[in-house]
């Protein structure tokens, strides 16, 4: 026990020395791919907006509550392409809710008497308000945003062919001018980003581990100074765990700096300020993410240990991680096909398909925290249960001195 | 004399892939690597095995140094079995190969303190144990320098400071010469010289006759996997050469003309 103790903890501090003293390898594999992560994911903003423009055949579900004459005809041409549903005023807050939930697109609310009240109302004197028309919307909900677009525009210049004669969307005692955008502000940037990121999370962790994994355990197996070690009584299950947690401590910060581009980048392609970022997300929110972090990055380590490990060379170990990269890379989608994260918790006992999801959750204000301890429970069991294989590896002479 | 180690035995088999079958030209794909290996070594003396390329001198060194299991067959040093006492055998052995290497990225001064963490010393021991290596081997001048950058004698210097780092009883080397330059291999050979004058027991092999001449107290000659001859230097040797003798066994066991 004690000599598994010492074995594991001079490892570790050797592999994180070799990392942490070796500058050029330290700034390719942790600064660099932050930085990257920067500059591209703020450049990917504008293919994200791309992305989610609308495509062109699309009808607009337009609700009108009291549509007047005098305006009917201004939402009639064809290549406006809106559907025009004329709605009673009952029936306002079900559409409202409907938009909040982004099946329809935009419900605009006109008074009963329009027309009447527009030709009674005196812009010089203005004794009694102007009418006013509401025009709700989701803004998160790409063809809900679009519709707001082409139906202010059409009400704005109405509104000045009218020399001002009714507001629209004016702040009442129930309501302000913010109020008649269903979405918040959290959910644009949730959409916009929980789609990306759990997938960019994952692939940074292991492409992360695969930049030092197998030069470090294949190589050191190549090298033979792997053997040099073997001589000593030094524990092999303590070579093992330290080589995982070694390599850990340094993916993980490779991985941290990599989000960290990631998030910095993410309110400005998004126009917000960074601070905002912290109004949506606790600090809650971030312990977990960092939990789903290290569980997921020694799931990496780990399970690319053991491939290095059986790998003849360094070559070889590369070319082990190689599907990995894609199974890795199909697995971060899965938060996308299952339409977000699921609250079933077996989802949450597939290793890194957790992790996705875990993500997904928190980014998507949605999480469930049983299921993202079950997310690192079963990451941390078995990334033990790879290091207990490793550490057979390392006592194996068919692979380690084989020739 | 009292016994250090004592090989009873030894056998191995490696089976071989397709490509290591082509490779060798073999139609079995099991290769009797060591066959029955016996002898004895006592302490303070130098065991030379002498043996052509391929006889299994490496294999059985390194079933003695626990880096592979034997097959059947068992050995003590020191009365520690390597079958199911590995750990005390790594603590009484030190090995030394070409094969194994030190990581260049680092300096022989923290090789050394991360060598002694793995044998288990305490800090003080291996403060101790580096002056004492160091001054000896002259490595002070460098012992800050990668060794990546060090030239190939100063890597064996730092490699064979390290390797006794434990202050084993026994040292186990495996052709220590080979592919070393001229003076490399001298320091090499005043290290064996040196451990010898100082009591240590030594496992060599090595295709060097008249290294084993000069510094083996017994030798072992493997051919095939199978150990020929095992005696004294002068009971081999008689009034001949030792490379005559060795060249007259290798032809009665292989019926090679050479
Ligand atoms: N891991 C291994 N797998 C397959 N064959 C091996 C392995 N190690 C050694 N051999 C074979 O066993 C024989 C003895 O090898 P070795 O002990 O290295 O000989 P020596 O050291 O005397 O040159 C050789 O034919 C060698 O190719
Ligand atoms: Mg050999």
């Amino acid at each position: 026990m004690n000599n598994m103790k010492r074995t594991t903890l001079s490892i570790m501090k050797k592999e994180c020395r070799r990392i942490f003293t070796d500058r050029r390898l330290f700034f390719t594999t942790v600064i660099l791919p932050g930085l990257m992560m920067f500059i591209l994911y703020s450049i990917m903003g504008s293919f994200i907006a791309n992305l989610f423009a609308v495509d062109e055949e699309h009808l607009f579900q337009v609700h009108v509550v009291n549509l007047p004459n005098s305006a009917a005809e201004l939402f009639a041409p064809d290549e406006l392409q809106l559907q025009i549903i004329p709605t009673n005023e009952a029936d306002i807050n079900e559409i409202i809710q409907r938009l909040a939930d982004r099946q329809t697109d935009i419900l605009i609310v006109f008074p009963s008497n329009f027309d009447a009240e527009v030709a009674a109302f005196d812009v010089a004197t203005a004794t009694t308000p102007a009418p006013n028309v509401q025009i709700w919307a989701n803004t998160a909900h790409s063809t809900s945003h679009q519709a707001r677009h082409i139906v202010t525009t059409i009400l704005n210049d109405y509104h000045h062919a009218l020399t001002h004669r009714f507001s629209i969307n004016a702040p009442t005692e129930y309501t302000n001018e913010d109020d008649f955008d269903l979405a918040t502000e959290a959910d644009v940037f949730a959409m916009a980003i929980g789609i990306m990121i759990p997938m960019v999370f994952i692939i940074v962790i292991f492409s992360g581990s695969q930049a030092i994994v197998p030069e470090s355990i294949a190589g050191e197996k190549e090298r033979g100074t792997l053997g040099s070690m073997l001589v000593t009584p030094a524990c092999r299950s303590g070579m093992a765990l330290g080589k995982i947690l070694g390599l850990g401590v340094f993916a993980l910060l490779s991985a941290l700096v990599s989000m960290l581009g990631i998030i910095l980048s993410a309110p400005i392609m998004l126009g917000m300020s960074a601070s905002n970022l912290f109004d949506f997300y606790s600090i809650a929110d971030f312990v977990l993410l960092l939990l789903v972090s290290i569980s997921t990055t020694l799931i990496a380590v780990s399970l690319l240990s053991v491939l290095s490990a059986l790998a003849k060379s360094v070559k070889e170990a590369n070319a082990f991680a190689m599907p990995l990269t894609f199974i890795i890379i199909v697995t971060g989608f899965v938060g996308l096909l299952l339409g977000g994260a699921p609250d079933e918790f077996f989802f949450y006992l597939i290793p890194v398909v957790n992790s996705a999801l875990s993500i997904t959750a928190v980014f998507s204000f949605d999480v469930n925290v049983v299921n993202v301890l079950i997310t690192v429970a079963t990451n941390i069991a078995i990334s033990l249960i790879f290091a207990f294989v490793l550490a057979k590896i390392f006592n194996s002479e068919k692979i380690v001195f084989d020739k | 004399m009292d016994e250090i180690l004592n090989v009873q035995n030894l056998c191995k088999t490696f089976k071989l892939s397709k490509k290591q079958q082509k490779l060798k030209n073999l139609k079995n794909p099991l290769l009797k690597a060591v066959d029955n290996v016996s002898f004895k070594s006592y302490e303070g003396e130098v065991f030379g095995l002498l043996g052509p390329n391929g006889a299994g001198k490496t294999t059985t060194m390194r079933m003695i140094a626990t880096l592979i299991n034997p097959d059947s067959g068992d050995a003590t040093i020191d009365g520690f079995s390597i079958r199911t006492e590995p750990a005390y055998v790594r603590q009484n052995i030190g090995f030394l190969t070409n094969e194994l290497k030190l990581d260049e990225y680092f300096t022989p001064n923290y090789l050394f303190d991360f060598f002694a963490d793995l044998h288990g010393l305490s800090k003080n021991t291996a403060a101790q144990r580096k002056e004492e290596l160091f001054t000896t081997f002259g490595i002070d001048n460098f012992a800050e320098v990668k060794v990546g950058s060090l030239s190939q004698g100063m890597r064996q210097k730092a490699s064979l400071a390290i390797s006794i780092v434990h202050d084993p009883n026994i040292i186990i080397f495996d052709e220590p010469t080979n592919g070393l330059d001229v003076i490399t291999a001298k320091v090499v050979v005043d290290f064996l010289v040196s451990l010898k004058e100082q009591g240590k027991s030594i496992i060599l092999s090595t295709h060097i006759f008249g290294l084993l001449e000069n510094l083996c107290d017994r030798i072992g000659i493997i051919i095939d996997g199978k150990m020929v001859a095992c005696d004294t230097v002068e009971k081999i040797v008689g009034e001949k050469t030792l490379e005559d003798v060795f060249f007259n066994i290798y032809r009665e066991t292989t019926k090679e003309d050479i």
